[in-house]
C-alpha cells in the first residue's frame, strides 16, 4: 500500500507562506496530476513530497507512515527531474544502477534489476553509453528507469515532458500512461500543459497561490469546475465570464439578465443571496447567429485553425476592454460569418456555468458528483 | 497575524532545525569543512597569535622560549630624551615610504597598461592565442627568476639595457641600475610591473569579453568615436573587475619581499616594510622588534582590506 | 575598392594605418613579455668568454653553463625538492579544498558566510605577520628544515585560494544532480566523492597548476624555514648561486638555471593556458 495523505502541510520559505495548509489524499496507484500557474506552489508540494524539502506545518503520510522526517531515501519515492539530472560521467547502466548500488544489493541483483528496468523502458541497446551521447527522448527514459529501478511505490516527476519537443512530448506522455498501468504505482506528476494534466490523470489537483482550488476526476474538474480559476484555467481557449443580475430567484431556478445575454432562466437552487452573479460558458457551448438588434455583439477577429475558427467577440456597448478579454467561440470551419457581424449568444441551460459574488460556483439542484 | 502564526510552536522548532536531510548535511558540511579549519589555525591563526604576542616581548630567534614580556617597548618607548621602537626608527619609516611609492606606482602602471593589454587581447586576430599565451610568461616565472633574468639585463657593465640605451643615444655611460640609490627602486618597479601586469590583463579581459555585444554594435551603428566608446561604456562596465584586480594588487605590493630582496638584498633605498621585519626578525635574530614591525604591516593590510570589503559589500551583495 | 573617389582612398589608407599600428602594438607586446626569458635562454648557452659581449641575438650554442649547473649535486637536488613540496602541497590542496568547497557551495548553513570571510581574509595575510608564528609552529613540530615544513606553511596561501575557487566551480554544477543523489539515497560524503568528484576533475587540474606555480616559486618560508644546501628548494638555490666575490657572479650558470627552474612553468602554460586564465579569473571576476 503506498497512498499519500497531506494533512494541513504548510511550508515557509524566510516568513513567507509557500503552501498554505494542503489537504489531499492520493490513492494507491492513482495518478495524480499537480496542475496550476508558475508560483503556485506545485513543484514546492512535490518537493515536499520526496522529502527535498522540509515540511514546515501538518503531517505527510506515505503507506499509512507519518514521513514528515524522513530522508527521501526512506520514503520509498522515485523521482525523475525536469532537467533529467543525470549523472554525466556514468553511463547510462551506472545511472540506473547507482541507487541500488547504495542500496547496497549484490552486483548481481544490480545488474538483474537494472537489465529488467532498461528492457521496460526499452533502453537495452544504450547500456554502454554517456548520456551526452543520447537523444532527449533517450536521456528522459534513462531518468525514468534510474527512478522506477528501485521498485519505489511512488513515482514523483517533476515537468518531466517540459524539455522534449512537440511531437516527442505527444510520446512520451503516451509512453508515461503505459508505464503507469505496467508498474501500477503511484504517481505524482507536476505540469503546467493541461494537455498532459487531462489525458493522464485519475485526478487533477489544481493549486493556485499555495492552496487547493479543485481536486478531482479531468470530468469532473472540466464539467464541475468548483471556482472561476478553475472553470478558467481547465480547457482551452479558456471559459467565457459574463456579468449577469439575478432578476427572480426561487427553489426552481434563477432568472438572469446581462450585457448581451437576453434574460433566461437557469436550474440553480440558490443564488447565495447576491443579485450580482458570474455566467460562465465555454467557447464550444456557444453558438452564434446573425442579429440585427442593437444589443448583440460584434465579431471583432476570427482566427482559422483548419478544423475550425475561433470567433472573437465585441460586447454590445462596443467597449473593447483593453485587457483583451473578449469572449471566444469556437464554430466550424465553415462558418460564413465576417468581421463586422452583428452576432447573438446561445447557449444551452446545461452547459452553463454560475458563480457567486466570490468566484465559487452555485450548487445545481438534484445533481450529485458525476460518476468518473 | 497571517497563517504562519498558526503554526504550533512545537512545529515551528522543528522546521528551524530542518529535516533529517538538511541535518545531516549541516552536520557533513562542518565536517568536510574541519580540516581546511584546523589547517589554517595551524598555520595562520595560531602563528598570527604568536607574532602579536612576540611583539610584546623581548623574544630572541635562538631562545624563543625564554621570551619576556615587555610590553609596548618594542613599539614605542621614552628613555633619557629620546624615543625608541619601532615607530621611532627613522629606517621604518623609510621602509613605509618605500612600499607605499612602490604600491601607487606599480599599481597604477599596471593598471594601465594592464588595460590597454586587455584591450589588445580583447582585438579578434590572427594568433591571439599565442600573444595571451606569451604574456602568461612573464606571470609564472618565479619572482627570484625574473629577478635574476633582470639584474642580468641591468648589468651595468654587460647589461643589455645599458648597451641598448647608449646605443640609440639615451644615455652616454652605463647606469648602475640596481646598485644607484636613485635609480634601483624605479629598477624594481620595472620588474614588478613586467610580472604582474598580465594578471591585471587577464582579469580586465575576462570582464570585456562578458560584456553584452549588442552596446557595442548600438555605439557603432550611431558612429560614435572608439574612445567615447571606450571612455562611457567599457571602462564603467569593467570597473568592478579592475577593483577587484586592484584589491589583490594592491594588498601583493604592500607586501612585496623576493623582488625587492634579490634584486638589491637589503639596500636601505627600496628597502620595504617586508624587508625591514624579516631583516629584524632572521638577521639581527630581535623577533620581538621584528614581530612589532609585522604586525604594524598586518595591521595596515588588514585595515586596507576591510575599508575595501566595506566599500564593496554592496557590490558583492549583488553579485552573489 | 573605387579609385575615383577619394574619400575612400584616404579611408582606406586609414585602415591600412591603423591597422599597422595595431600590429605594431601586438609585436612590442609580446617582445616585452617574453624578452627576458629570451635573453635568458641565448645568454644560458654562450660560453662564459662571450657572455661579456652584448648581443641581442644569439650567437653561439655552448653547453657548458648547463654541465657546470648540473655538476653541482645539490641544485638537481634542489630541483627534486621543489617537484616534492609542490606535488604535495598541491595534493594536500586539493583534498582539503574539495571538502571545503562542498560545503561552502552546496549547503546553506549558519556561519558559512563567516568561514567565507575567514577564508578569503586569510589569502589576504603577508606572510612576514606569520614568519615568527610559524617558525615555532615548524620546530615545535620537529619539521624544521624538512620539506614537511614548506608542504605545511605554502598552506597558507594556496589553501585560501584552492577553496575559493573550487567553490566558485561547484557552485556551478546543476542543483538538480545533487538532489537525484539524494533521491538515490546518497550521503554528503557519496555525493561528493562519486558524483561530484569526477565532474571537478577539469577544476581539480585548474586549481592545482595553480596551486603548483605558487608553490613552486615561493621565496621567503623556503629562505626561512630551509637552512642546508641539501633541503632548499630552486628559488632560495637559484639566489645563493654567488662566484667567488660579489663582482663575478657566474651569469651564464645562473642564466641556465633561470631557464631550467622556468622551461616547465612555461610548458605547463603552453598547455594549460586556457585552463589557468579561467581559474585565475573564476574567483575574481564574479565577485
Amino acid at each position: 500500500m503506498a497512498d499519500v495523505r497531506l494533512q494541513q502541510v504548510k511550508k515557509e520559505f524566510g516568513g513567507n507562506l509557500i503552501i498554505k495548509g494542503v489537504d489531499l489524499e492520493i490513492k494507491n496507484g492513482e495518478f495524480a496530476v499537480l496542475v496550476g500557474p508558475s508560483g503556485c506552489g506545485k513543484s514546492t508540494l512535490l518537493r515536499l513530497i520526496a522529502g527535498l524539502e522540509s515540511i514546515s506545518d501538518g503531517e505527510l503520510h506515505i503507506g499509512g507512515q507519518l514521513v514528515n522526517d524522513l530522508p527521501p531515501r526512506e520514503r520509498g519515492v522515485g523521482m525523475v527531474f525536469q532537467s533529467y539530472a543525470l549523472y554525466p560521467h556514468m553511463t547510462v547502466f551506472d545511472n540506473i544502477a547507482f541507487g541500488l548500488k547504495l542500496a547496497g544489493q549484490d552486483k548481481e541483483a544490480v545488474r538483474q534489476r537494472v537489465m529488467e528496468t532498461a528492457k521496460i523502458l526499452q533502453l537495452d541497446e544504450l547500456m554502454g553509453r554517456k548520456p551526452k551521447q543520447l537523444s532527449g527522448g533517450q536521456r528522459q527514459r534513462v531518468a525514468i528507469g534510474r527512478a522506477i529501478a528501485r521498485e519505489s511505490d511512488i513515482l514523483l516527476m517533476d515537468e518531466p515532458l517540459s524539455n522534449l519537443d512537440a511531437a516527442l512530448r505527444v510520446r512520451m506522455r503516451v509512453e508515461i500512461a503505459r508505464l503507469h498501468k505496467l508498474l501500477g504505482s503511484t504517481m505524482i506528476y507536476v505540469t503546467h500543459d493541461q494537455t498532459e494534466a487531462m489525458t493522464l490523470a485519475d485526478k487533477i489537483v489544481v493549486l493556485n497561490a499555495g492552496h487547493i482550488e479543485q481536486a478531482g476526476s479531468p470530468r469532473e474538474l472540466f464539467e464541475r469546475p468548483a471556482n472561476t480559476f478553475v472553470a478558467g484555467f481547465i480547457g482551452s481557449p479558456k471559459m467565457n465570464f459574463f456579468d449577469v443580475e439575478v432578476s427572480t430567484s426561487d427553489e426552481q431556478g434563477v432568472q438572469i439578465q446581462g450585457k448581451g445575454i437576453s434574460a433566461i432562466r437557469l436550474p440553480f437552487a440558490s443564488t447565495g443571496g447576491t443579485s450580482r452573479l458570474t455566467l460562465g460558458i465555454r467557447p464550444e457551448h456557444m453558438q452564434l447567429t446573425p442579429s440585427n438588434d442593437q444589443h448583440s455583439f460584434t465579431v471583432s477577429n476570427i482566427e482559422y485553425l483548419g478544423n475550425e475558427i475561433y470567433v472573437y467577440l465585441l460586447p454590445p456597448d462596443g467597449t473593447s476592454n483593453l485587457d483583451m478579454n473578449f469572449p471566444v467561440c469556437r464554430a466550424p470551419a465553415g462558418n460564413e460569418l465576417a468581421i463586422g457581424d452583428k452576432v447573438a449568444v446561445s447557449f444551452s441551460v446545461e452547459h452553463a456555468h454560475l458563480f457567486d459574488g466570490d468566484g465559487q460556483a452555485l450548487p445545481r439542484p438534484g445533481v450529485t458528483a458525476i460518476e468518473c | 497575524m497571517g497563517k504562519a502564526s498558526l503554526l504550533t510552536s512545537e512545529r515551528r522548532n522543528r522546521s528551524a532545525r530542518g529535516t533529517q536531510v538538511r541535518r545531516e548535511r549541516v552536520r557533513s558540511a562542518w565536517l568536510f569543512l574541519s580540516p581546511l579549519l584546523v589547517g589554517l589555525l595551524v598555520v595562520a591563526g595560531w602563528p598570527l597569535l604568536r607574532t602579536l604576542w612576540f611583539s610584546f616581548t623581548d623574544a630572541n630567534l635562538t631562545q624563543l622560549d625564554q621570551a619576556q614580556w615587555i610590553g609596548v617597548e618594542n613599539y614605542l618607548y621614552y628613555q633619557d630624551g629620546a624615543f625608541y621602537g619601532v615607530l621611532a626608527d627613522p629606517d621604518w619609516w623609510n621602509s613605509v615610504y618605500n612600499t607605499l611609492f612602490f604600491t601607487v606606482i606599480t599599481v597604477s602602471l599596471e593598471v594601465v597598461v594592464g588595460v590597454i593589454v586587455a584591450l589588445i587581447l580583447n582585438a579578434n586576430f590572427k594568433g591571439r592565442v599565442w600573444v595571451r599565451a606569451a604574456i602568461l610568461i612573464p606571470w609564472a616565472i618565479p619572482t627570484v627568476v625574473s629577478a635574476q633574468m633582470w639584474l642580468w639585463m641591468f648589468n651595468d657593465q654587460f647589461g643589455i639595457i645599458n648597451y641598448l640605451l647608449m646605443g640609440v643615444g639615451i644615455i652616454s655611460e652605463p647606469l648602475a641600475w640596481t646598485a644607484s640609490s636613485s635609480l634601483s627602486m624605479w629598477a624594481v618597479i620595472i620588474v614588478d610591473v613586467w610580472k604582474a601586469t598580465p594578471f591585471v590583463a587577464l582579469l580586465v579581459l575576462a570582464a570585456m569579453q562578458m560584456l553584452p555585444s549588442d552596446c557595442y554594435e548600438a555605439a557603432k551603428v550611431d558612429g560614435i568615436h572608439p574612445m567615447r566608446v571606450f571612455f562611457r561604456v567599457t571602462l564603467p562596465l569593467i570597473t568592478p573587475a579592475l577593483l577587484v584586480a586592484i584589491i589583490f594588487r594592491v594588498l601583493d605590493a604592500l607586501r612585496v619581499f623576493d623582488l625587492v630582496y634579490v634584486l638589491t638584498s637589503n639596500s636601505s633605498s627600496t628597502m620595504t616594510m617586508s624587508v625591514y621585519a624579516r631583516q629584524q626578525l632572521v638577521e639581527f635574530q630581535d623577533v620581538g622588534y621584528g614581530s612589532a614591525a609585522s604586525t604594524i604591516l598586518f595591521v595596515v593590510i588588514s585595515l586596507i582590506a576591510v575599508v575595501y570589503l566595506y566599500l564593496g559589500r554592496r557590490q558583492l551583495g549583488i553579485s552573489s | 575598392m573605387n579609385r575615383e573617389r577619394t574619400p575612400d582612398k584616404a579611408a582606406a589608407f586609414k585602415r591600412v594605418l591603423l591597422r599597422a599600428g595595431f600590429w605594431v602594438l601586438v609585436i612590442a607586446l609580446t617582445f616585452y613579455a617574453i624578452f627576458p626569458f629570451y635573453y635568458a635562454l641565448i645568454s644560458s648557452f654562450k660560453p662564459s668568454s662571450a657572455l661579456f659581449e652584448v648581443s641581442a641575438l644569439p650567437t653561439a650554442l655552448d653547453f657548458s653553463n648547463y654541465r657546470t649547473l648540473f655538476a653541482q649535486p645539490t641544485f638537481s637536488r634542489s630541483i627534486f625538492n621543489s617537484a616534492l613540496v609542490a606535488v604535495l602541497v598541491v595534493l594536500l590542496a586539493l583534498l582539503l579544498g574539495l571538502a571545503a568547497a562542498y560545503a561552502l557551495g552546496r549547503v546553506r548553513f549558519r556561519g558559512r558566510g563567516m568561514v567565507m570571510v575567514v577564508v578569503l581574509g586569510v589569502s589576504m595575510f603577508p606572510q612576514i605577520a606569520v614568519l615568527s608564528g610559524l617558525f615555532e609552529v615548524i620546530r615545535w613540530l620537529g619539521i624544521y628544515n624538512t620539506p614537511w615544513s614548506l608542504v605545511l606553511s605554502y598552506s597558507i596561501f594556496t589553501l585560501p585560494f584552492t577553496v575559493w575557487v573550487m567553490t566558485t566551480f561547484i557552485r556551478q554544477l546543476p542543483n538538480e544532480l545533487e538532489e537525484a543523489a539524494i533521491m538515490d539515497g546518497a550521503t554528503p560524503w557519496v555525493t561528493l566523492t562519486r558524483v561530484f568528484l569526477p565532474l571537478m576533475v577539469p577544476a581539480m587540474v585548474t586549481t592545482g597548476l595553480l596551486a603548483f606555480i605558487a608553490a613552486w616559486n615561493e621565496f621567503l618560508f623556503a629562505l626561512t624555514f630551509v637552512l642546508t644546501n641539501e633541503q632548499r628548494t630552486v628559488p632560495v638555490a637559484i639566489a645563493m648561486i654567488s662566484g667567488n666575490s660579489q663582482f663575478e657572479l657566474p651569469w651564464g650558470v645562473l642564466m641556465a638555471a633561470s631557464v631550467v627552474v622556468t622551461v616547465p612553468l612555461v610548458v605547463l602554460v603552453m598547455i594549460f593556458q586556457r585552463r589557468i586564465v579561467s581559474g585565475l579569473t573564476a574567483g575574481a571576476v564574479k565577485g
